[in-house]
């Protein structure tokens, strides 16, 4: 069986704006190293529960997991290679921990990936989400992922709501970032979720939304750029220079298996998708798992067409659907008058157009409303 | 039989709140009814009516106080049901008229003390709550004289909630209240002022006898259907209901005949007995006619069957609904349903979606306008879709109310514009009291469906109150404004609107419905056809973004999930090929805001 693995280190030096995810300021050393011996138990035992697995790719995501000392992060690496592989093993990492010193260290660790978070060139923008770290050294962490050679990814953020009186500098920022060839591109538009300092900012009237037709017309800039410049629209948020598409987020996207470790890590093995405990306390005292369910039938169906559809000139395969127990008739009496599917012979896919990617959401529902 | 001389025979006329529960409770009490710690949980039985803390359904209670049997006959309290009304007072010999005498006189007190009057029934003016500072009973008194034209110069002062006055007003009650005249020899005569449907006992109807006697076993009629029936059982309302042998004449109870359609026992009718019938039945009696009209549909076509079987079910016992199959080209096979107001078609489609589980669609309800063709034929349109084609019509007549208005003085002119923008003619104006305006219009009742009383009550900041009558038929200068979608007219959309304002409504109507409609993966035309003619047009935008920026890991069974709950969301919208339209929209079709200014 091949496998993927999820690692969250849920430790930041500071919380974004508009993060929801699960993290903790870095105060003591002593809670990082605890944490990362449960981490190592924790993969010991998916060793061991599953031992004919063979590791395919590996992910260490945030948090920040450059914001770990790097004998701590070593700690993972060596553990995770003892399981064997991975082929592609990525870690996340913000700009302002990215040295030569530490690419070196992490290149002879094994770790062949870097995502970069550099989610705007604008220090405005920055600051107002409360990022520390500047442009400048984004550039600079750029400069020296490229020349040291390794693959890596940057992480853009679309800003679907600005503070007031701070300006948008996102198609110059996409320039000048594809200028210097990341061999893989992911720009998010910016979601806002309750309990967030954005949310907050945003009812206060201190933020507004970018109006939709300006939002609409960057998002068609970006798509018929990126593909100028010779990028793979191959997700609805990622690009790729070919050959370079993200093999461990395809793993989620084909319903692959992959195990997830870490506080608030999600896995899906054996047709069993569990999430593990929200805190930190809980996840030191021992108790992982905090839910888990069999996905199969309907949902397995529904599930495989929900992520499907959102890669984009690939979608739905009429063979998988049809194994997953999908009637095939049905899915395509559904695409009838929808100007934003095509169908050919064995696949049903969201149209590459920038359009029909604004509405993929909408295509989608009603796609698969009588699998939901 | 209880001693006739000894039965007194009375409503209680009050506006919500001015404290006719709580009065009842205090009657209740000195009839040693322990138990009833409060009168509502016996009297108000529906859900619906706690919920909405108005009255549908009378309900009687017979209480013995001090040698004394007192009937208190409860009336409906909303205008749909004024013929109830009417009934249940035409059982009475008495009214109390409770005011809040922190209040004064409202409409609704107002529409009730003139039937009362009209079925020459004794009235005690109370005045209620005289414990609260506020209270100014020489005030309320004055604008009793003036609005009611009682006399109140004996009017009983109580305080309900602190029980002042009550042994006071008992004996107001004893005498000046007339016993009922009545004789047991004469043929029987019982008039039916509501009734109910039970699964076991069919229908229950509530009688006031005037003359002779009802007993068990005995083989009745009733004159308006002529059909027969064998009394099983009968009593009294304790108000529960408790079997006794007879009733007699002044008597107010309950009787079951294995009577199995409500249809058959209708409100007003006239009870007697079949070996030897009354010779005239009590006056006043009148069919049911509903008032206004509205299209209901399954959201769901193959729920048809299920929603006839939950309309016969609720016809049961509410012998006031009617409905009949329609197709709509735009929403498939549903019913036309009558209603007496839009009080009781709210209270239907509740109950079909509460008890039935039914997922409704409802359309714009409209009043019976009456249409004269050219070639002389009458004809009665129940729906928009009913009106001739324009060439052939001679004249269209719509029916009309007399609408009262109480309202501080502050609020007389916007309460004015109101009207006004409703095409009500204002036929009397006047002060009971120096800051209160007591306003009378003449409005098509087509103006006043929908959200009339809503907008009254915002105009005036909630102070007016506001109640109507019908007075009949007067011509209309109307026209059926046609609604398209896409170029497609949907029948369930269109509606009737003066010519004068057809086109500035029909604008309004289209800027509500883009409001609602929400937007789709594609534009969506939104025109307005008045006659042949387009006279207004909206453009609903088409969805230009809708993108989930992320999916992993765990976001696949979150989005699913959400993706479920907004499919249920969705159950409530309409579906016309592939454009959805949400309930509200039907509904919003008929509100108004401008109206008054012409083209």
């Amino acid at each position: 069986m091949r496998l993927s693995l999820y690692i969250h280190i849920p430790f930041c030096r500071y919380k974004c704006a508009y993060c929801d995810f699960v993290s903790y300021p870095l105060l003591k050393e002593d809670i990082e190293k605890q944490y990362v011996d449960r981490l190592l138990e924790e993969i010991d035992w998916w060793h061991q529960a599953l031992p004919d697995a063979t590791l395919y790719t590996a992910y260490i995501g945030g948090g920040t997991p450059s914001a770990l000392p790097l004998s701590l992060l070593e700690k993972i690496v060596l553990k995770v290679r003892k399981w064997g592989g991975p082929v592609e093993f990525t870690v996340e990492a913000n700009p302002e921990d990215i040295s030569r010193d530490w690419l070196s260290h992490i290149i002879s660790m094994g770790i062949n990936r870097v995502s970069v978070g550099v989610q705007t060139l604008s220090d405005e923008l920055l600051s107002a989400w409360n990022r520390k770290h500047t442009a400048k050294d984004s550039i600079r962490a750029i400069e020296y992922l490229a020349s040291s050679g390794i693959n890596f990814n940057v992480d853009m953020i679309y800003p679907t709501y600005l503070p007031y009186g701070i300006s948008m500098s996102f198609r110059r920022d996409i320039k000048t970032i594809v200028a210097m060839k990341p061999n893989h591109m992911s720009v998010y538009m910016m979601d806002i979720h309750e309990g967030t300092l954005a949310h907050a900012l945003i009812r206060g009237g201190k933020w507004g939304p970018v109006e939709e037709d300006i939002l609409y017309e960057d998002m068609v800039w970006l798509y018929n750029f990126m593909g100028d410049m010779g990028y793979h629209h191959y997700e609805i948020s990622n690009f790729a220079l070919s050959g370079y598409e993200s093999k461990h987020n395809i793993v989620y996207w084909y319903q692959d298996f992959y195990v997830g470790v870490g506080v608030s890590a999600w896995g899906f093995v054996n047709f069993v998708r569990y999430e593990n405990v929200p805190t930190i306390k809980d996840y030191l005292q021992g108790s992982i798992q905090r839910k888990h369910e069999v996905v199969k039938g309907k949902d397995l169906l529904t599930e495989y067409g929900l992520m499907a559809l959102r890669l984009i000139g690939e979608g739905i395969s009429r063979f998988r659907w049809e194994r997953l127990g999908g009637d095939w008739s049905i899915l395509i009496s559904r695409a009838i008058d929808m100007e934003c599917v095509q169908i050919t012979d064995d696949r049903l896919f969201v149209k590459d157009s920038p359009e029909c990617i604004m509405l993929s959401n909408s295509v989608i529902e009603e796609m698969l409303e009588p699998w939901l | 039989m209880f001693p006739m001389d000894k039965i007194r025979t009375f409503s209680i006329i009050a506006h919500i709140d001015h404290g006719k529960s709580t009065l009842a409770d205090r009657f209740l009490e000195r009839a040693g009814n322990k138990k009833a710690k409060n009168i509502e949980q016996y009297l108000d039985q529906m859900d619906l009516e706690r919920e909405r803390g108005i009255t549908i359904k009378s309900h009687p209670v017979s209480l013995d106080i001090d040698g004394f049997r007192f009937n208190i006959i409860d009336t409906p309290g909303h205008v749909d049901f004024s013929y109830e009304v009417s009934r249940a007072l035409a059982s009475c010999e008495g009214a109390l008229l409770v005011v809040d005498a922190t209040q004064g006189v409202e409409a609704q007190t107002l529409a009730h003390a003139y039937k009362a009057i009209e079925n020459d029934l004794e009235i005690i003016p109370v005045i209620n709550k005289i414990d609260l500072p506020a209270a100014d009973p020489d005030r309320v008194k004055q604008e009793i004289e003036d609005l009611i034209g009682i006399d109140t110069s004996d009017a009983i002062l109580v305080s309900a909630k602190m029980g002042w006055g009550i042994d006071e007003l008992i004996e107001a009650i004893k005498e000046r209240i007339p016993a009922p005249s009545g004789d047991t020899e004469k043929p029987l005569r019982a008039l039916i002022f509501d009734s109910k449907y039970d699964n076991y006992r069919g229908v229950i109807i509530y009688v006031r006898v005037f003359d002779g006697v009802i007993r068990k076993g005995m083989k009745i009629k009733l004159m308006a259907t002529g059909s027969e029936y064998e009394v099983n059982e009968l009593g009294i309302f304790r108000p529960e209901m408790v079997q006794t042998d007879e009733l007699g004449p002044g008597e107010v109870g309950w009787v079951a005949a294995t009577i199995k359609n409500i249809r058959d026992a209708q409100v007003g009718d006239t009870v007697t007995s079949a070996q030897n019938p009354a010779s005239e039945p009590i006056p006043g009696f009148r069919k049911v006619k509903p008032m206004v009209f509205a299209g209901l549909y399954p959201v769901e076509s193959e729920d048809f069957e299920k929603l006839r079987d939950a309309l016969q079910k609720l016809a049961l016992n509410d012998a006031a609904l009617f409905f009949q199959p329609e197709n709509s080209p735009a929403l498939g096979p549903g019913f036309r349903c009558g209603f007496l107001g839009l009080l009781h078609m709210e209270i239907v489609r509740e109950r079909l979606e509460r008890e039935f589980d039914l997922e409704l669609v409802i359309t714009t309800p409209n009043v019976i306008y009456r249409i004269t063709k050219k070639n002389g034929e009458v004809i009665e349109a129940h729906s928009p879709a009913d009106f001739p084609d324009p060439a052939e019509i001679e004249l269209i007549e719509e029916p009309y109310v007399r609408g009262e208005i109480i309202v501080p003085n502050d609020y007389v002119g916007p309460v004015m514009q109101l009207a006004h923008n409703r095409r009500g003619i204002m036929v009397h104006m006047e002060y009971p009291s120096e800051n209160r305006v007591h306003l009378t219009f003449d409005l098509p009742y087509s103006e006043i469906i929908l959200d009339f009383f809503d907008q009254l009550k915002s105009v005036s900041r909630g102070f007016a109150s506001f109640d109507y009558d019908f007075l009949g038929y007067r011509p209309a200068d109307v026209v059926k404004v046609e609604i398209l979608v896409n170029g497609k007219p949907v029948d369930a959309l269109s509606f009737v609107a003066p010519k004068d304002y057809a086109t500035r409504r029909a604008r309004e109507v289209l800027l509500r419905l883009k409001k609602v409609i929400p937007r789709q993966l594609f534009e969506i035309a939104l025109q307005a056809k008045v006659g042949g003619r387009i006279v207004a047009r909206e453009n609903i935008r088409p969805l230009k973004k809708d993108v989930l920026a992320k999916c992993y890991g765990g976001d696949v069974s979150r989005k699913k999930k959400l993706l479920q709950k907004q499919k249920e969301g969705k159950k409530r919208m309409k579906k016309f090929g592939r454009i959805s339209i949400p309930q509200e929209a039907f509904l919003e079709v008929l509100k108004v805001d401008s109206g008054g200014n012409k083209d």
